[in-house]
């Protein structure tokens, strides 16, 4: 069963307006501007929110005022969230890392703990917006997107949910940058590169209607690779930027990406119909 | 239910014992292996016990030894290796190949917490001082994602995910396989749990004021927190009609599945624990069955006050008559593999008819009228339920039937 694309909503460095989509290569190498956030929450409501946690929230918020629709529109409890990253919450991983080296183990910073677990993103959107619908969050490289729009619409095809809320985000760390870089770089040279870190976000509200006012998701497929070149995307958890395009500009398309355990994600996408 | 699923297979390993039969013969004589962490150092005045596997078997992953030929690589994470021989021996029960499982649509659907952090300490603490030198650590994390490792040892092609919902990763893994057959987006599914100690999480739970530093206590009066554990289990699931098909014995049925979000507080549980109701009503709706069919209740029980308090409140209004187990006092909490840790738990009670002593109570806080079960005993049970609750207010649960 296809699933109606309600809304979107995208957060980069280089802005939150669909316009940014338009540009073939967007620097996601750098932190983005989450202030827009304060257009849905009081500072206090913000307050010990991680930059990880403020780029999945405002993609969510982004993607139900798209939709023209609110945690209102919906019972809390039928209306679920996934959010997919590709490296999770790098930053605040290594605050509470730095706790320890820096103040030791009898000092370590148990804030900085509790905001790193991986589904700190997730839980924030659960709680900041007030759904008590499933909550999901997974972390598998590049093919977490597509892995997440596989439950997603298992969801909605069995009446678990009449809504999900199911993006992608990831924040960009210079430290966690350079780490990869060296494990690839000391890599032979056949070896499959891993992503680099990128920031932003990607959500969409997605339902069981027959018409989404952003287009439909048609078919997601997680399969053995079939090509032996790297097929990158621009966020580690996977193809969720090139989707918001294909849906901005009102493409039907298959976006592809693999990784280096050998597997490859195909998300289809009909954004003509929108 | 669309259609029926079945459990054909099971793997386990955990501080109680490696494999099924091992791990139930410890929990039902009732022995407590907690101990100080051997892997980990943490310079803290206390020495805070842990439940460490010990001596993980080299013979269930090594090349040519067993069902799996792919050996596991040296830049295999601890969670990867101990994920391969729980495979192993699931597939074995299963009578499952490898080469059985080529040409069908195997799902691989794994809960973890620190087996996809980026917990590489060691490495970290090193590049502190002299930049990224010392990369074993995080060569292994990168390779080491324990869902596409186990596809990719399996050379699986299908649905595969990692799901880091922190301690009820195992329990959503398990519902989302159900959901992916229930959905026929697979025809089998590789459905299960594992987690590894780490400094982080070990260090973290402490700071955080919610770790014992004796041996935990579910639902005791003098309960004071967790103590960390590691392990893996796995479970195979068919659609029925398959596994009937193929003549293979039937461990259980998946009956239902439920799953709800506190949106309460990041992390402390709702205090009159409405998520863990509607989680547990959710599941209970799936298995068209009601809260008097529920034989008895395998409860997440971490030991920590407000965990044990709410799930107390919880059933003692919906299930004031079932018989509850909790299992963490063999175990620790093993978090994103507690949850399939304990659905084995679950199935073995359902088939051996008998239920483990919840080790380290020994009596209720005042006001508690639900008490875990304080020695072994028989059981005339089909049904039996079990609970995962996790930070972010993430309430899971799953049905397991009897197979009749």
């Amino acid at each position: 069963m296809s699933c109606a694309i309600m809304g979107m909503g995208i957060v980069t460095p280089e802005g939150s307006s669909f316009d940014v989509l338009a540009e073939k290569e967007l620097d996601l190498a750098k932190t983005a501007d989450v202030q827009m956030l304060e257009q849905f929450h009081t500072k206090r409501e913000l307050r010990r929110t991680s930059q990880y946690s403020r780029l999945a929230l405002l993609g969510a918020n982004l993607a139900l005022r798209d939709a023209g629709m609110s945690v209102e529109s919906f019972d809390s409890g039928r209306l679920g969230v996934i959010v997919a990253t590709g490296y999770g919450p790098a930053r605040t991983t290594f605050d509470f890392l730095d706790s320890i080296h820096d103040f030791g183990a009898k000092l370590a910073s148990p804030l900085a703990f509790s905001t790193s677990v991986h589904n700190i993103a997730a839980s924030i959107i659960s709680l900041k917006l007030g759904i008590a619908g499933p909550c999901l969050s997974i972390n598998q490289f590049e093919t977490s997107f597509a892995s997440a729009l596989v439950s997603a619409r298992c969801w909605l095809d069995e009446g678990r949910v009449d809504a999900v809320l199911v993006g992608a985000v990831d924040e960009y760390d210079s430290t966690l940058c350079d780490a990869i870089a060296a494990v690839d770089g000391e890599a032979i040279e056949s070896s499959f590169p891993h992503s680099s870190p990128a920031e932003g976000s990607m959500f969409m509200l997605l339902t069981r209607d027959e018409v989404g006012k952003r287009g439909m998701l048609n078919k997601v497929l997680i399969q053995r690779r079939t090509a032996s070149d790297p097929i990158k995307s621009a966020f580690p958890a996977g193809q969720a930027l090139e989707v918001a395009r294909a849906i901005a500009l009102k493409q039907n398309v298959a976006v592809c990406c693999n990784d280096a355990s050998g597997l490859e994600s195909v998300i289809s996408i009909n954004g003509s119909c929108a | 239910m669309k259609c029926r699923i079945s459990v054909t297979g099971m793997g386990i390993l955990c501080a109680a014992g490696q494999g099924v039969s091992a791990v139930m013969d410890t929990l039902y004589s009732g022995a407590r292996l907690a101990a100080p962490p051997k892997r980990i150092s943490c310079e803290l005045d206390v020495v805070y016990p842990v439940y460490e596997v010990q001596n993980l078997s080299a013979a269930a992953y090594s090349e040519g030894s067993g069902i799996i030929d792919n050996a596991c690589s040296s830049e295999d994470s601890l969670s990867v290796r101990m994920l391969m021989q729980v495979v192993q021996e699931a597939l074995v029960q299963a009578q499952l190949t490898p080469k059985d499982l080529v040409n069908k649509r195997v799902g691989v659907c794994i809960g973890t917490t620190t087996g996809a952090s980026l917990n590489f300490a060691d490495d970290y603490f090193a590049h502190k001082k002299h930049g990224w030198k010392s990369m074993s650590q995080v060569s292994s994390w990168l390779h080491s994602n324990p869902a596409l490792a186990v596809s990719k040892y399996l050379g699986l092609s299908g649905p595969c995910q990692t799901v880091v919902n922190a301690c009820s990763s195992g329990t959503d893994a398990i519902g989302l396989g159900m959901s992916w057959l229930e959905n026929d987006v697979c025809d089998i599914v590789l459905a299960g749990g594992v987690d590894e100690l780490s400094l982080v999480s070990y260090n973290g739970f402490i700071r955080l004021g919610v770790y014992d530093p004796e041996p935990c206590r579910p639902f005791d009066a003098g309960r004071k927190g967790l103590n960390l554990g590691e392990g893996a289990a796995m479970l195979v699931l068919e659609k029925r009609k398959d596994a009937e098909a193929r003549g293979i014995a039937l461990q259980a049925e998946c009956a239902g599945y439920g799953t709800s979000a506190d949106a309460y507080h990041l992390t402390a549980p709702a205090p009159e624990g409405d998520g863990v109701k509607r989680a547990i009503e959710s599941a209970l709706e799936q298995a068209e069955i009601t809260c008097d069919d529920v034989d008895f209740i395998n409860v997440h029980g971490t030991a920590t006050p407000d965990n044990d308090r709410v799930e107390s409140r919880v059933l003692t209004d919906m299930f004031p008559d079932t018989l509850v187990s909790a299992t963490k006092g063999f175990t620790g909490h093993t978090l994103g593999a507690a949850g399939a840790i304990e659905a084995v738990f679950v199935i073995q009670a359902l088939l051996d008819q008998k239920l483990p002593a919840s080790v380290g109570f020994g009596e209720s806080e005042d006001g508690f009228t639900m008490c875990p079960v304080s020695r072994d005993i028989s059981i005339v049970a089909r049904y039996g339920l079990s609970e995962s609750l996790a930070f972010g207010g993430n309430n899971s649960v799953l049905i397991f039937s009897k197979e009749l």
